[in-house]
């Protein structure tokens, strides 16, 4: 049977959740530590309103960078609201594809740059 | 130095505020103001409290001419004469009821940070506007985060916002006297020039704390990019302003198919060069309470295009996904 591990954000944080140096704390010493001893972590956002993509970003890149991303089996996201899951969904595509300087293109327009091949419209 | 208050200078009509600021003489600051009507964004009060801030520590000379104008009850109100360590041309009630603004606060720690963005919310009466009121808290966070880690500041950000009834939106101030983008991004990429680096500081994937796309375990490079993407998405302004040049993202029409780019040249903008030297950082934004839609859905949007071009070249579809439980 695994064992989980529950760390719950609003405890550290409040109900915004944007204080990076919180999350680095979460990360050193429960997310990393207990993804180490194979445990699943389960980041409880119970009572959090709203987070920011640094906080995010702190909490969970590493786990995903040293582990790879079928970490995210084992790290799971509890009790988010539309804005947290956005936010997290931000986070977790750009880590699997973090864009590159490389692939903007360097043609001129009028502007004297040419839109980015990144450009999509909505 | 010089720094002249005129009739108005909102992010729309900003630059020739800008351009007429006189960086010369760094021990004497003098101050003066349009005779009759001052109107003026929170970016120009913040970075007119920072310059003071700037001769007051260097023991220099501030020189505030009288300001005659009713409307300088606004600036009174705003704590710039405070900040400045003059006496106020009249006494006025600091904060009535009424008003809908955040007067000029240095801060310097996360305890600081938190008690303004908890502040933000009653002070701007953003009671009834919850989602706006997440996108101004998360643009506040995400802008002083970048002055704690990349600045440098001794002081921090200066920071005040103010809320305009004539064209309901919100509008901020961010400043600092840091050492500016061009040095923090030039220490890991190439950017030879102020604007270069501002450019490179807006495009999601670049910081300064490495060359590796996606950044470090801290830093992801895309905090300015999801600013700007906000203001974009809300078709508000938005204004990067370090060295000489300021980068300065125009209001996207109505009538305008939206569009986000990871280049930020490619937007609606307009670049600012050989402007007077800004020793630092200077970020303005409006946030419009117009807006119907979600903060959440704001977000969404801005993922789309975050994922950039992956739907093309199929990672998206084999893209790992985060389990909501």
């Amino acid at each position: 049977m695994t064992t989980e591990t529950i760390v719950r954000i609003f405890d550290q944080t409040g109900e915004f959740a944007e204080d990076k140096n919180k999350a680095k704390e979460m990360r050193a010493k429960e997310i990393l530590p207990a993804l180490e001893r194979n445990e699943t972590v389960i980041l409880n956002f119970e009572k959090v309103n709203s987070t920011t993509q640094s906080f995010i970003h702190a909490l969970i890149s590493e786990a995903i960078k040293q582990k790879g991303i079928d970490i995210l089996d084992r790290l799971l996201f509890k009790n988010c609201n539309q804005i947290v899951q956005e936010v997290v969904k931000i986070v977790v595509e750009y880590l699997q594809d973090p864009p590159k300087l490389s692939d903007l293109p360097t043609n001129d327009d009028e502007n004297g740059h040419k839109a980015s091949s990144f450009g999509k419209r909505i | 130095m010089e720094i002249y208050l005129p009739n108005t200078a909102h992010l729309g009509n900003i630059d020739p505020f800008l351009k007429s600021i006189i960086m010369t003489e760094p021990t004497k600051l003098k101050i003066s103001f349009h005779p009759k009507w001052v109107s003026v964004h929170p970016v120009v009060i913040a970075l007119v409290a920072s310059l003071g801030q700037t001769i007051r520590e260097n023991k220099g000379e501030l020189i505030c001419a009288e300001s005659k104008a009713l409307s300088s009850n606004y600036l009174i109100r705003m704590g710039l004469f405070n900040f400045l360590g003059i006496s106020p041309p009249r006494l006025v009630e600091e904060h009535e009821s009424a008003g809908r603004f955040i007067p000029l606060k240095k801060i310097n720690s996360d305890a600081k940070l938190k008690q303004f963005l908890d502040d933000l919310v009653p002070l701007l009466h953003l009671v009834e506007h919850p989602e706006q009121a997440e996108a101004i808290k998360y643009t506040v966070s995400e802008l002083v985060r970048n002055v704690f880690e990349h600045a440098n500041s001794k002081h921090g950000a200066i920071v005040c916002a103010q809320y305009f009834k004539t064209s309901n939106k919100v509008a901020i101030g961010i400043v600092d006297a840091g050492v500016g983008i061009q040095k923090n991004i030039d220490a890991v990429h190439n950017a030879p020039t102020d604007e270069e680096a501002i450019r490179l500081a807006l495009i999601p994937g670049v910081t300064g704390t490495t060359v590796n796309a996606g950044g470090t375990e801290n830093n992801a490079g895309a905090g300015l990019f999801i600013v700007k993407s906000i203001a974009q998405v809300n078709r508000n302004f938005f204004l990067l302003y370090s060295g000489n040049a300021a980068f300065k993202l125009k209001k996207t029409p109505e009538s305008s198919r939206m569009t986000l780019h990871a280049d930020p040249l490619a937007d609606r903008h307009s670049s600012l060069t050989k402007l007077p030297y800004w020793q630092g950082t200077v970020v303005g934004i409006d946030i419009s309470l117009d807006q119907t839609q979600s903060f959440a859905s704001l977000l969404a949007k801005i993922r789309q295009f975050y994922s950039l071009e992956k739907s093309k070249n199929k990672l998206k579809e084999r893209m790992k996904r985060p389990k909501f439980i």
